[in-house]
């Protein structure tokens, strides 16, 4: 039978009551100094998300209308996201774990609309943000395999349900990117953006970023790191916090590269180069990095005795510096909303 | 005048089946002749059938396959395809219990073509997913037949079907769902590849190279294409030239340039002027090359490929540089000013010291880098190994 949501609250009133009654309140979901009440609300809950139970029937009443739904999604990702009375690893946690409710009532209630497509877009955004933010964080906190599961279905869903509205490109244009970005190694996708970018040009519309990035995710595709990142580097932010995805990646196909190119042995290399071909932020981090691979450090240069390097080691992730500018002039909510 | 055409045509089919004779039925289910009803065309063609002894469920068959005729008439895809998979339904489920006899498989053949050729008219990946579905089922009947004795093994109909799976997941790109049929083909123990009609076995080779070329295995590419370029029927001229379109850039990324004489007879000059770039290491016309022809190379799947050969095109152009210069240890600057000639965009010395680092790395250039002196030092044999070997 066709699912259609009629409730208008964030989280619907039976699981509102139950979860109230169980005193089964997530921190996010109680009240602040800022609402000057301590008695618990239902109208701060958000509909948990569950696993699709077999069997058992959803009535309508415990599913949201389209309108709500929007308005979760952005009631998240501005009041939640921007708390900081806790780490962020615990905003995120629950976040996450909302907006995947959200996501799962589009399915069930099999909403195709540009509404839909906005809700989706918030979710890649918060995700792909997320796996930046969180990238130095242990596995406890944070599983970069989980959310970039997610990210992979955001993204190609909305990308597809763009596809499927007929929308102006326009509207389309920044998912296509991050498609793009994130899918780096995906020879399909780059493929699917090279027929796309032809169609375009008969139509001969506005696609300069996507040109852009297109032209930027060729030379990753043909080996040219180096102008990628370069390139890639004059991107907005949304974009960077897709690039850093893979810059442990690059990192490490970079340092491979130097090892059997350069002659290490006789110390020629200065720390500070090494530290801007990898596209560190400070020498400490390459003595640190290189140190793990097996270089030896000398003053302020980089060498490596016979056989030393360790192949199998792997660069740490860490926050970028071009990135912690931008952000320091970003409103996180507006980025999550693509403003 | 028709009705007669008709009762005929249901007639020879009946002496058909009543001979087991799969090939005459497969010839005649594929053209029907204009059907003498306008309504209730099902009812009335099954009527006919077992008028004539016609046994179920071949009965059942016709008449899908006739009236899925009639709908494609009128242009009425999406019911044709439902027909033609409704007969394909009928026929598992009666050729699934019919050990021991493969003799309908020409029959399964001609309507597996049917249904996926009346989803290729409506174009949809979901027609295609239909089609899929309905071929897959007859797949799994033969796979399953693990009794008969190779003569009548149903097995003899996989590759066939295989090769219509090839062609639908081709369609819509789901290539990952490739894998496990060519893994049924391989892992074959009674029958043999080898046994199969050539011409099944040349499609199946085409396809495993394309599969093969989009995961990057080059070797495995080139086996299987070259396989099906060689034995592919001379006169097919068409077929040859599809299949070149694959093989020639795979080649070329193994460091093996096509013949002129080839692309001229083949009609294939967009690679032409790929190689003789390649060949002259000249980046410039590379690109040029790339771009004029994007839209016929994007349209094949094989405009990434072609981008690969871009270290190829710089070690050769590094090779001329050396060339000129001739001494052992070039200065970088000497080689970023090669690029800058070459339109390479706001190029500076870092940049080409990374594109050297990869060519070392990948062996296609043999030699060292000298930070301090800002020179590649080579090595005085075989600094830069032919293509073929690296």
């Amino acid at each position: 039978m066709e699912k259609k949501g009629t409730s208008e609250d964030m989280c619907p009133a039976d699981e509102a009551k139950i979860r109230i009654s169980r005193n089964l309140v997530n921190y996010f979901e109680q009240p602040t100094d800022i609402h000057k009440k301590r008695k618990l609300d239902k109208s701060l809950l958000v509909k948990e998300y569950h696993r699709p139970a077999a069997g058992k029937e959803t009535k309508n009443s415990e599913l949201r209308t389209p309108e709500t739904l929007l308005k979760t999604s952005h009631y998240l990702i501005t009041k939640i996201a921007e708390r900081n009375d806790r780490p962020w690893y615990q905003v995120y946690e629950f976040i996450f774990d909302r907006l995947r409710s959200i996501r799962q009532e589009i399915v069930i209630q099999r909403i195709e609309t540009r509404l839909a497509l906005e809700i989706l877009q918030i979710c890649v955004r918060f995700h792909v943000f997320s796996n930046y933010k969180l990238c130095d964080h242990s596995i406890n906190e944070f599983d970069p395999k989980i959310n970039t599961t997610h990210v992979t279905e955001c993204i190609s869903k909305s990308v597809e349900l763009a596809e499927a509205l007929n929308l102006p490109f326009k509207l389309r244009e920044e998912m296509e990117c991050i498609n793009l970005l994130v899918n780096l190694e995906n020879d399909r996708i780059l493929r699917r953006a090279l027929i796309l970018r032809m169609n375009l040009r008969r139509d001969s519309r506005n696609y300069e970023m996507f040109n852009r990035v297109l032209d930027i995710t060729k030379s990753y595709a043909s080996g040219n790191f180096y102008r990628f990142i370069k390139k890639g580097k004059s991107l907005p932010l949304i974009y960077l916090l897709c690039i850093h995805y893979h810059l442990h990646t690059i990192q490490k196909k970079v340092i491979d590269m130097f090892n059997t190119a350069f002659n290490l042995k006789r110390f020629s290399l200065p720390l500070s180069k090494f530290t801007s071909f990898l596209q560190l932020n400070h020498n400490d981090e390459t003595e640190i990095e290189c140190k793990k691979f097996g270089f030896t450090i000398r003053e302020g240069t980089i060498g490596l005795f016979m056989n030393n390097y360790n192949s199998s080691e792997k660069f740490s992730k860490r926050h970028w510096t071009i990135i912690e500018e931008e952000l320091e002039k970003t409103n996180i909510s507006n980025m999550l909303n693509g403003v | 005048m028709a009705r007669w055409d008709f009762e005929r045509y249901i007639d020879e089919l009946s002496s058909c089946l009543a001979s087991f004779n799969g090939e005459g039925c497969s010839e005649l289910l594929g053209s029907v002749p204009k059907v003498p009803f306008v309504r209730d065309v099902y009812e009335r063609t099954y009527r006919e059938c077992s008028n004539r002894g016609i046994p179920t469920p071949f009965d059942e068959i016709i008449a899908f396959r006739v009236e899925a005729a009639c709908y494609e008439d009128k242009s009425e895809n999406d019911r044709a395809l439902e027909f033609y998979c409704n007969s394909l339904n009928c026929l598992v489920s009666a050729f699934s219990e019919m050990p021991d006899e493969n003799w309908p498989l020409p029959i399964m053949y001609k309507l597996c073509l049917a249904t996926r050729l009346a989803a290729r008219r409506i174009n949809s990946s979901k027609a295609f997913e239909r089609a899929a579905e309905a071929i897959m089922a007859c797949f799994r009947v033969c796979t399953s037949d693990t009794r008969s004795s190779p003569a009548t093994s149903k097995k003899w109909g996989m590759l066939y079907l295989v090769n219509q799976l090839f062609k639908v997941y081709f369609a819509i790109s789901a290539l990952h769902l490739c894998k496990p049929l060519i893994r049924a083909i391989e892992n074959l123990r009674d029958v043999k590849e080898e046994q199969f009609p050539l011409a099944q076995r040349v499609t199946y080779r085409y396809f495993v190279g394309r599969k093969a070329m989009f995961d990057s295995e080059l070797r495995n590419a080139d086996s299987n294409l070259s396989f099906a370029f060689e034995r592919c029927l001379k006169s097919s001229i068409k077929n040859k030239r599809k299949i070149l379109i694959y093989l020639v850039p795979v080649r070329m990324l193994l460091g093996r340039l096509p013949q002129h004489r080839l692309l001229k007879k083949y009609n294939l000059a967009e690679f032409d002027d790929v190689a003789r770039a390649v060949s002259a290491g000249n980046l410039l016309q590379l690109d040029n090359a790339l771009s004029k022809h994007e839209h016929f190379f994007i349209q094949c799947g094989v405009y990434l490929l072609l981008e690969k050969l871009r270290p190829m095109v710089y070690r050769t152009l590094f090779k001329r540089v050396q060339r000129i210069m001739n001494t052992y240890q070039i200065p970088i600057g000497a080689l970023t000013t090669a690029l800058m000639a070459m339109n390479v965009e706001d190029v500076d010395d870092d940049e080409t010291s990374c594109i050297l680092a990869n060519l070392i790395h990948d062996g296609k250039v043999k030699g060292y880098l000298s930070y301090s002196h800002q020179k590649l030092v080579i090595s005085k044999q075989n600094a830069f190994p032919p293509f073929a070997s690296s």
